[in-house]
């Protein structure tokens, strides 16, 4: 018990910590003016520099111009320089008003010099439309000893770029970096609304599965139970033979459902079963209820035959059939027992439906995965989603414990 | 109060053929007759693995029969075109393990079935619950649950239970067998003053004295067949067989 006090402060601290940026970012960041014109959004503190137009837009720059973006969540004044790459054979589409050449394909090369040292960085944007000719800009660049990374219709110069640090101490600066790397992909362009709508599909799918996968597995425990204790009792006939044939079928369905890994059931059903079925998160919602039911099968089973077998005969011998007993006898206790461990599967699959992402439905671990494709950082939204999993898990643990303390209490009565 | 004696001229209340039953291999009955006529007080002893249990359990099919037939009040229970849960309605039971219901409180234990079964109204069947439970001593625990009672008073609320569906005869499986021994004795009353009112009961026990003071008739079985009955007097004082006198020599002691 102890330990687990324990544990949970420790967590609690750790969410705290990473919490602590985020408060004391909250009145530096209403202030900043929005940068939407400028060719970059901002440059990181390792000096990634990020292109703020949407794709295929065309950036006038003059050549001497030097931009001042936002690093972060501190203003830093940043020099840029930018060669555009233009490779062999692309159209000139028209001109600028400056009288620089626009091209169809272009890409940009960006240097930034950091501390007086010079230093070249990938400038990546959104690919262009035409993924073709991407590819064949990138060939041709690294054929000539470039390494371009930002695509599209471009005819940008940036002739010098520096960042300065503004503040000196390195354990300072971690934490500013850390903050800089919160906001980023956390707040800035409102990303915490993209980890919000994963979180919703999340538990949209978690809560959607656990329903049909409660149905179906009281449904296959209440006829692998009936067909256990009561068939060898039964009468031969069309019902025995039934009931016979529907035992059969959840005892393959259950193998199936329990021997092959969720992901390619996923996937089997997205592109192969369900494959008329448009809707990504209905097919997942339906993937992972028919998998669930099979492991909540197992629980509802074990459930009812925990119970004494007295509560049945005590049931039968005033009169009640089978399913009345069933009924007003066994499912009630059985209810009550299986309560924590049926809470277990929703954490279990809680987590289970992350891997929805790979059929295509924004889930939260996907809408981290988005944050990190738009903004290069793996460390912030990554752990970001791990926390907020965290936090969803230890509210159900906690929630599961208070509700087996009153199972227990009322045990005792 | 009516008092019972048993009358030959009466139809039996169960009648009981050829009952076999085997479970795999192992044949525990090997064909048992007997009548049971209504009013009579039945009680079964045997050592263990005699078959008295199976009989019992037989009478309202908790135990499908494997061979032979049952007649309640003229209906063949082992046809399988009968309806048994009708059939048990007339037929208490009572466990060795009380086996109440631990999620209903008593009041609930008791008016389940006859609500549920036979459509009694709310309030009727919990006044009906109220008497009964009167008559046992145990009003006072109408709204408890069944695991704050000491296993006599479960017991009493067993019968009661049992009693609440108005059955025709009473089945007692070894009901003082898991109490402890201070405990015996107020099931053991509550049984007595049923048998004073006329219940037909068949009973498996190890109560001797029991048997010899409300039983009409003793059945001693051993390896799945009836191997001595007659009068309490008769079987129990003076047995023939010497199975049935080794019983009693060793339960006695």
């Amino acid at each position: 018990m102890k330990i687990i006090g324990n544990k949970r402060l420790l967590a609690l601290l750790a969410v705290l910590l990473l919490m602590l940026p985020v408060l004391s970012m909250a009145e530096t960041a209403a202030e900043e003016p929005a940068q939407t014109d400028k060719l970059f959004a901002a440059i990181d503190e390792k000096g990634y520099a990020y292109l703020n137009a949407a794709e295929n837009t065309i950036f006038y720059s003059d050549p001497s111009m030097t931009e001042e973006v936002q690093a972060g969540l501190l203003r830093k004044k940043v020099n840029v320089t930018a060669t555009a790459y233009i490779p062999e054979g692309t159209t000139q589409i028209g001109t600028d008003e400056n009288g620089q050449p626009i091209y169809a394909e272009a890409a940009v090369l960006v240097w930034i010099t950091r501390s007086g040292e010079p230093e070249s960085f990938y400038v990546r944007r959104s690919a262009v439309k035409n993924p073709l000719k991407e590819t064949a800009i990138v060939n041709q660049a690294e054929k000539d000893g470039l390494v371009p990374v930002a695509f599209g219709a471009a005819s940008a110069y940036v002739q010098e770029a520096s960042i300065k640090p503004l503040v000196d101490s390195d354990f300072l600066q971690w934490w500013i970096n850390l903050a800089d790397d919160f906001y980023k992909n956390i707040i800035e362009y409102e990303r915490w609304k993209l980890l919000l709508q994963g979180l919703a599909n999340t538990l949209a799918m978690t809560a959607g599965a656990l329903g049909i996968g409660v149905v179906i597995g009281v449904a296959i425990a209440l006829v692998c139970t009936a067909w256990e204790n009561q068939g060898p009792k039964m009468r031969k006939g069309p019902g025995k033979a039934l009931l016979r044939f529907v035992y059969g079928f959840f005892r393959v369905y259950t193998t199936v459902f329990r021997g092959t890994p969720m992901m390619v059931q996923l996937l089997l059903m997205t592109f192969v079963i369900l494959k008329g079925i448009p809707h990504a998160m209905t097919v997942a919602i339906i993937s992972f209820g028919l998998n669930s039911g099979a492991y909540v099968a197992e629980i509802f089973r074990g459930g009812i035959n925990s119970i004494d077998k007295g509560q049945m005969e005590a049931g039968r011998s005033i009169g009640m059939s089978y399913a009345q007993t069933m009924w007003h006898i066994i499912a009630p206790q059985v209810f009550k027992n299986v309560l924590p461990t049926l809470c277990n599967e929703f954490i279990t699959l809680i987590k289970e439906t992350s891997i929805a992402a790979y059929a295509g439905v924004m889930e939260l671990t996907m809408a981290g995965n988005r944050i990190r494709g738009q903004t290069f950082s793996d460390f912030m939204p990554l752990i970001a989603v791990a926390v907020i999993y965290l936090v969803l898990v230890m509210i159900l643990t906690w929630g599961v414990g208070i509700l087996e303390r009153r199972l227990r209490q009322s045990d005792a009565r | 109060m009516m008092h019972d004696k048993k009358n030959d001229s009466l139809q039996p209340l169960i009648s009981v053929r050829g009952l076999q039953k085997s479970f795999g291999d192992l044949h525990v009955l090997r064909g048992v007759d007997q009548d049971i006529t209504p009013g009579e007080k039945v009680v079964l002893l045997g050592p263990s693995g005699s078959g008295k249990t199976t009989f019992l359990r037989c009478l309202n099919l908790l135990e499908q029969p494997t061979g032979g037939s049952i007649v309640f009040e003229g209906e063949e229970i082992t046809d399988p075109r009968c309806n048994i849960n009708k059939v048990r309605q007339q037929m208490g039971m009572v466990f060795q393990q009380f086996n109440l219901f631990p999620h209903l409180s008593i009041l609930k234990n008791i008016t389940l079935g006859p609500t549920l079964l036979k459509g009694v109204g709310k309030e009727e069947a919990e006044e009906r619950a109220m008497q009964l439970l009167r008559r046992v001593g145990l009003e006072e625990k109408a709204k408890a649950f069944p695991r704050q009672l000491s296993g006599g008073q479960q017991q009493r609320i067993a019968i009661v239970r049992a009693l609440a569906m108005e059955p025709k005869v009473m089945l007692f499986d070894e009901p003082t067998s898991a109490l402890d021994p201070e405990m015996v004795g107020e099931v053991l009353t509550v049984m007595t003053d049923l048998a004073k009112e006329g219940m037909t009961m068949v009973v498996v026990t190890h109560e001797i004295g029991f048997a010899r003071s409300v039983a009409d008739h003793v059945i001693f079985m051993d390896g799945g067949y009836i191997v001595e009955q007659g009068t309490p007097e008769a079987v129990l004082d003076d047995p023939q067989q010497p199975r049935t006198q080794d019983f009693l020599r060793k339960v006695l002691k």
